[in-house]
């Protein structure tokens, strides 16, 4: 007899609009709108897997969904797949897990150390591995690959050349290859796999006179070990300067980056912090590096010098400690996390850009060197090297310890959720100062937050900056209404209540003398005292709600 | 150190291999599982990270500009991905045109001809009427098989017909002219014309009996935006009726909001205790009641199959405190809750985003709650069996609920691992401080091992991500293979701590919890070493422990695998 769960809910049920319309004759705008609606539809569905054994949860239903339509081939994986590797960067990929693990570890196994891609038509040299047996035999970055084996490259390579480059040396443990280095030479050899340590070259410091010669070749798993023991080196033989060779460097991981630089850096500083999604890590220099000694230190870079390389390259030009010398660098401050699938393979996948202290990153643009100089390849010298020697003047560089750790972000929307785990990695750090986090919004405005008061109040997460276009129309509609004219009015992300005091900050032509929130349901003013502080033209206060808040140079009747 | 995270920040060149892993014509059904899950892992992990914007990255806005030019050289593909979608997604979620979703938690009806329909009935069937609507008051009953609607004859599918008298209700001014078979096969005819009203003035109605002693109240209509101050006005007009004991009817009461759902057993419950707990992957919501009841009524609920969700909650809340006893039939058994989250295109999605549990982790989803006696109504009297069973059931002695002194919480761990983002730990936390109580968290896992964590102290630490439980599945492998190459006796324990695969390795290894959390677990023997395993060592640690009846308890200062033998090792 009862048959009905409720009745909205019975009436929702057959109410509820039937979306699989028919996508034929759509316009470029419609499909657009389309693909977001299942992209957001996927990624809320993502959000709230549930495990509860009975409930079947959305992914469970997934999965089920997908086996048969894989199954009966109705809508195939490479279907799918295209999609998802369409949708991500260059720089994430799905790989098995020893390919990846090798390819950044410090002792390399049975390796040639040769890497190739192709080129205006060419199979060229794109890295070769210190130590490696295709260094070894004089292969050299930028030779082109004319013959290997029984095969010759044709004149023009395509593709297919390069992956047969590939199969083949995946396939044997010696082979004879022919190159053309850049100096126009032709170079035969024959290479033979090796067990070699890629960055055992960072203990081969050069000393000429008062500077000392260091190649960072990448930053593997161990890289930092290698590096402490050569830069001790060249401490206790005292020299007043150190270059280093960044320029066959493509990167690697980030601790041994980290720790590399925290070696150098003597002041306790920001050195540069990763966006997330949904949070910012932040790094700090523990001081660690020494204080009595101070080389004067030059990066070497080139067009390849990319990623980790440019992540310490760029934080010691960034702090004044070094200087970079050569070509301006590939741009690439985006960085990928390696999270295992359950079927072992590995998924690598852009998750997070770097950025210098002040908000600035490097993706796409690259590292500007202080002194732009390109090696000629087609001579035996070294122009590069040869100008750093001369460039470097013995002076080191001593930094002045800020009162506590600041990194200012550059909002890509008005507002961002700032989901806790930001405060809670800070505070897991316990630094030895506090952290504040400038959120600048679109038009200037910034929303200054301390760390420690923002993880102690709580909140679940809070949404940080001003909105910039409904602050300027709230302004003008409240001024039509009869706000004084020389009133400021910003609107914060999330009404309510903070649990803490950020801290806002934006141009003002007059001194402020009172402070309001406004309720635009009831259309009042509650005045409130913040401190503040009306400097140059600038206003800066504390608020405890969000909201509209004015700021205005006469009391609001 | 001061990085915590370790990603891999490197230029790849030409080293990436794509996976050749494709269905061939012809894969097996595992094959194709796999793959299935590659693909779906792919999806996650990618959401998950979406966002970086600008040359180089932004997973999502690339997906973007791939899917619409996909769409507009392929029609079909997106029905595909849209069917594998709403294939995905269980029954009670669904997408929503924002007007249709403001209006289903209302009690108030706009231009409404209060028809409700029996939508598992294989032709258009009205199950009843809404109380106050025009077709109640044109004494249109349940049963009746609808014939004809504004001269349209029915074609007899359910679906079709349903569509077709919506429409023409809507294009004949709110007016139906219904032609229907009543239950007892006449056929009669019937005008209905839309009106407004509300439909919900029950709950806010206490009928008392005429002995004084028993309360009637009604809350058949959901639970609804307003459902909670109708009903604490019952309930009051209850109180100051004098009664002893109070008959709650939830029959056919659909849930609605949870808000709502708080506010009733505030009004009802006379302590402040923990309610239910609902668990999401990044939201961890204790609810407790602020409960300052004086009146202590003995209480029966009313349930039926048609009792769902919030309904459930609240019967299921007041039975565990012993308060309520229920007669009817077992609830419908929806223990997951809906989140509702607007898309950009202003279309409002109600996705299943967490189940709920009592605070002992008792879960009736799927089962249903289960009535303390049963009593079916007879459809075919017109008496009202459940309801005049209950005016004898009553006992008009109500019971005494006492506050705790922290409020405990136990989750069962339905795939042995758990994991709580930081955020999720701060909803614990805000329960933490606002109720001015200890929360107290258990993690029970497959085997009964639990691990208990207070939540302010796990809190303190700040780890980012916490883990907790026990992974049975590693735990057990990791035994076997210890015991199989002799290191440890068969009888040794060990525990693995959750380890969420979703996370890098080397992240969690460190292992230090920065708080201490207690394990339980059921020894054979009185625990002689304890020690903390990786990578075939074994490090000694002596926890602070308790052996009694079989039950050992320790405290654990940070995760690992952990081995418990008698002798040393």
């Amino acid at each position: 007899m009862k048959k009905v769960i409720s009745c909205l809910l019975a009436m929702v049920l057959m109410l509820s609009v039937s979306f699989g319309v028919s996508a034929e004759g759509m316009t470029k705008e419609e499909a657009k709108a389309k693909a977001r609606e299942l992209i957001e539809l996927y990624s809320y569905s993502s959000e709230y897997e549930i495990f509860d054994e009975y409930g079947r949860g959305n992914w469970f239903a997934l999965e089920d969904f997908l086996t048969n339509q894989i199954y009966n081939n109705n809508f195939v994986y490479e279907d799918w797949y295209d999609i998802w590797k369409k949708s991500v960067d260059d720089y994430s990929y799905v790989n098995s897990t020893v390919t990846n693990i090798a390819s950044y570890a410090t002792e390399k196994k049975g390796m040639f150390g040769l890497a190739a891609n192709l080129e205006n038509g060419s199979l060229v040299v794109q890295a070769v591995s210190n130590g490696s047996p295709a260094m070894k035999a004089g292969i050299v970055v930028g030779s082109v690959i004319l013959s290997y084996g029984d095969v010759t490259v044709p004149e023009t390579a395509a593709a297919e050349d390069l992956t047969a480059f590939q199969n083949y040396f995946a396939g044997v443990d010696t082979a004879p290859i022919t190159v053309k280095l850049p100096t126009g030479e032709a170079l035969t050899a024959t290479i033979t796999r090796a067990d070699f340590v890629e960055d055992e070259v960072m203990e081969d410091i050069t000393i000429v006179g008062d500077t000392a010669y260091m190649i960072i070749p990448s930053f593997n798993l161990n890289s930092d070990e290698y590096f402490a023991r050569g830069y001790k080196k060249a401490e206790e033989a005292g020299v007043k300067s150190i270059i280093f060779d960044l320029r066959t460097n493509t990167g690697g991981y980030v601790m041994p980056c980290y720790n590399m630089l925290n070696t150098i850096i003597p002041e306790k500083l920001p050195m540069y912090y990763d966006k997330y999604a949904r949070s910012i890590a932040t790094s700090t220099s523990d001081g660690l590096g020494s204080k009595t000694w101070r080389p004067d230190i030059v990066c070497l870079t080139t067009g390849n010098t990319a990623s980790a390389a440019e992540s310490f390259a760029g934080t010691l030009q960034y702090h004044g400690y070094a200087r970079i010398v050569g070509e301006k660098t590939y741009g690439k401050s985006v960085l990928q996390d390696m999270l295992s699938l359950s079927d072992g393979n590995v998924l690598v996948l852009t998750t997070a850009e770097g950025f210098l202290p002040n908000g600035k990153s490097w993706q796409g643009k690259g590292l500007t060197p202080d002194y732009v100089i390109k090696d000629d390849l087609t001579t035996h010298t070294d122009e590069v090297l040869d100008f750093a020697y001369n460039y470097v003047d013995g002076k080191g560089t001593e930094v002045e310890e800020p009162g506590y750790y600041s990194y200012i972000y550059y909002l890509k929307e008005d507002s961002e959720p700032e989901f806790l785990d930001t405060f809670a990695a800070i505070k897991q750090l316990k630094l030895a100062k506090p952290t504040r986090i400038t959120y600048v919004s679109k038009n200037g405005m910034k929303m200054i937050v301390d760390a420690d008061d923002a993880y102690g109040a709580a909140n679940l997460y809070n949404y940080f900056g001003i909105y910039s276009d409904q602050s300027s129309s709230a302004e003008k509609i409240l001024k039509e209404k009869g706000l004084p004219e020389k009133a400021r009015v910003i609107m914060t992300a999330t009404e309510g209540d903070y649990g803490f005091a950020p801290t806002v900050s934006f141009k003002m032509a007059d001194k402020p003398t009172h402070f309001y929130y406004y309720d635009s349901v009831k259309n009042s003013y509650t005045e409130f005292e913040p401190p503040y502080v009306y400097e140059d033209g600038v206003l800066r206060f504390n608020i405890e709600t969000g909201g509209i808040i004015i700021a205005s140079p006469e009391e609001i009747k | 150190m001061k990085k915590l995270l370790s990603g891999i920040v490197a230029l790849v060149i030409a080293l990436s291999l794509a996976p050749s892993a494709f269905a061939d014509a012809e894969d097996d059904r595992a094959m194709a599982r796999e793959q299935a899950i590659e693909t779906i892992e792919l999806y996650e992990f990618s959401t998950y990270y979406e966002q970086l914007e600008g040359e180089g990255a932004g997973n999502w806005f690339a997906l973007v500009d791939y899917l619409t030019e996909a769409f507009l050289n392929d029609s079909e593909l997106y029905k595909k991905l849209n069917g594998i979608w709403k294939d995905s997604v269980d029954r009670y979620s669904a997408l929503r045109e924002p007007a249709v979703f403001d209006a289903a938690y209302s009690t108030y009806r706009v231009d409404q001809p209060g028809v409700l329909f029996d939508f598992e009935a294989d032709v258009l069937t009205i199950w009843g009427t809404e109380d106050n609507s025009p077709a109640r008051a044109e004494g249109i009953v349940g049963g009746s098989v609808i014939l004809e609607w504004n001269g349209e004859k029915a074609t007899g599918d359910y679906e079709t017909d349903y569509y077709a008298l919506s429409r023409s209700y809507y294009e004949n001014d709110l007016t139906l002219n219904l032609k229907l078979e009543l239950p007892d096969k006449t056929i009669k005819d019937y005008t209905v014309k839309g009106a407004t009203y509300d439909a919900d003035t029950a709950s806010a109605v206490c009928d008392v009996s005429s002995d004084g002693k028993t309360g009637y109240i009604r809350v058949s209509n959901g639970f609804n935006e307003d459902t909670h101050e109708k009903f604490a006005k019952a309930w009051k007009s209850a109180e100051d009726a004098g009664v002893k004991s109070v008959i709650i009817d939830l029959r056919n009461n659909g849930g609605g909001y949870n808000k709502t759902l708080d506010a009733m057993l505030d009004t009802v419950l006379p302590a402040r205790v923990p309610t239910y707990s609902a668990v999401s992957k990044n939201e961890l919501s204790l609810s407790y009641a602020n409960g300052t009841s004086t009146f202590s009524p003995d209480i029966v609920i009313l349930t039926n199959n048609e009792t769902a969700s919030a309904a459930e909650i609240f019967t299921t809340v007041l039975k565990s405190y012993k308060m309520a006893r229920s007669v009817g039939t077992t609830t419908l058994g929806k223990g997951v809750g809906q989140s509702n989250k607007t898309l950009s295109n202003g279309k409002v999605l109600s996705i299943t985003a967490f189940p709920v549990a009592d605070p002992q982790g008792f879960t009736y989803n799927l089962k249903g709650v289960t009535p303390d006696v049963e009593v079916i109504d007879d459809p075919t009297t017109e008496t009202d069996e459940v309801l005049d069973f209950a005016y004898g059931y009553v006992d008009h002695a109500g019971v005494k609920v006492t506050e705790p002194e922290s409020f405990r919480y136990t989750f069962y761990l339905p795939d042995d691992r758990f994991s709580l983002p930081t955020s999720a730990l701060a909803f614990a936390k805000r329960t933490a401080d606002e109720s001015g109580k200890a929360v107290i968290l258990t993690f029970v896992s497959s085997d009964g091992t639990k691990m208990t964590v207070d939540v302010k102290k796990a809190y303190d630490a700040a780890l980012p991500i916490y883990l907790f439980g026990i992974d049975k599945e590693n735990s057990d492998k990791i035994k076997d293979e210890l015991v199989e190459s002799g290191k440890i006796p068969e009888t040794s324990i060990v525990l693995k701590t959750a380890d969420p695969k979703l996370f890098d390795d080397r992240f969690f290894e460190r292992g230090d919890f920065g708080f201490p959390a207690t394990i339980t677990t059921t020894s054979e023997f009185e625990p002689g070493y304890f020690y903390y395993y990786k990578n075939g060592e074994y490090e000694e640690f002596s926890p602070a422990h308790v052996y009694e009846n079989g039950k050992l308890r320790f405290n654990l200062g940070r995760g690992g695998t952990i081995v418990i033998t008698k002798e040393a090792l």
